[in-house]
């Protein structure tokens, strides 16, 4: 089988939804908050101890708001394994492997997946 | 004498030209095996994904939206008005408004054409054809930007243009 990596990317900065389409036709939608709150940077996972591990459960009870921190102004490729998002309050630390980034869909199915 | 024959036995031409031949094809299966089994991954690995970022509203009005009904040829009403004229061949555009419920990509301009596909709200297609008029609505044909088998005619109506990919 294929390495998992998604074959499209699409952000909507107005329905701050971030939406991505899996090479496995699987697709997943993560909030702005969802996304910046699990950011994998050692700031957002409070050292860099705790860097590389999977999403917390936690992560996924984030409630939604619109703050700078979580309005996203860009995401750029890092590599092919991975993007980098930019925030309104200038934070950009955080690398999102495909890996991380599937572990982190918040649907039902792979929340039981990963349960 | 046991020993002297297994000498010769050694020595034998035929059988260091059978080994040596042996050897090499072995290496040469070995090597196509290797380059077999690791292509795939480097080709799947080296693809990047279309990263699409949609711009927050700006002053234009936006477009009052509605959600289409499951009848197979909707009225009129049940479509939004088309977007402002910016749509055009090799333009990005982005299903918008349906509610979820996705946007038919036919066979053909117009609303009796076969349905191929459904694509998926928040998709993004590029502008290959177009426009045509037909069944009082005007047709763009599409093609995903990153998998040419999702392609067909579809309405303006729920379609926006989005910043190139």
């Amino acid at each position: 089988m294929d390495i998992l990596k998604p074959v499209g990317i699409t952000a909507d900065r107005q329905k701050r939804v971030m939406t991505i389409n899996w090479n496995d036709g699987h697709t997943s939608e993560y909030s702005f908050t969802l996304f910046r709150v699990a950011c994998p940077c050692a700031e957002g996972r409070g050292g860099h101890a705790n860097m590389g591990g999977d999403p917390e459960p936690e992560m996924f009870l984030a409630v939604d708001e619109d703050t700078p921190a979580n309005r996203l102004l860009n995401i750029e490729a890092v590599g092919t394994y991975g993007i980098t998002p930019e925030w309104e309050d200038g934070h950009h630390y955080g690398i999102y492997n495909w890996n991380y980034l599937r572990k982190l869909c918040p649907c039902s199915v792979c929340r039981e997946e990963a349960e | 004498m046991e020993l002297r024959k297994i000498f010769q036995f050694f020595l034998d031409p035929w059988l260091i030209f059978s080994a040596v031949g042996f050897g090499v094809a072995l290496l040469i299966a070995t090597l196509l095996l290797l380059s077999w089994t690791r292509s795939p991954q480097t080709s799947a690995g080296a693809s990047t994904a279309v990263i699409t970022i949609i711009a927050l509203p700006t002053a234009t009005p936006i477009l009052p939206t509605s959600t289409p009904t499951e009848t197979e040829t909707p009225a009129a009403t049940d479509f939004p008005p088309p977007p402002p004229g910016d749509l055009a061949i090799d333009a990005y555009v982005q299903v918008t408004g349906t509610g979820g419920d996705g946007l038919r990509l036919r066979a053909g301009p117009g609303l009796d054409r076969e349905v191929r596909l459904l694509g998926g709200e928040d998709e993004v297609f590029l502008v290959q054809e177009g426009p045509q008029q037909a069944d009082s609505y005007t047709w763009w044909y599409l093609m995903g930007p990153f998998d040419e088998s999702r392609h067909g005619w579809a309405v303006a109506n729920f379609l926006r243009v989005v910043q190139n990919p």
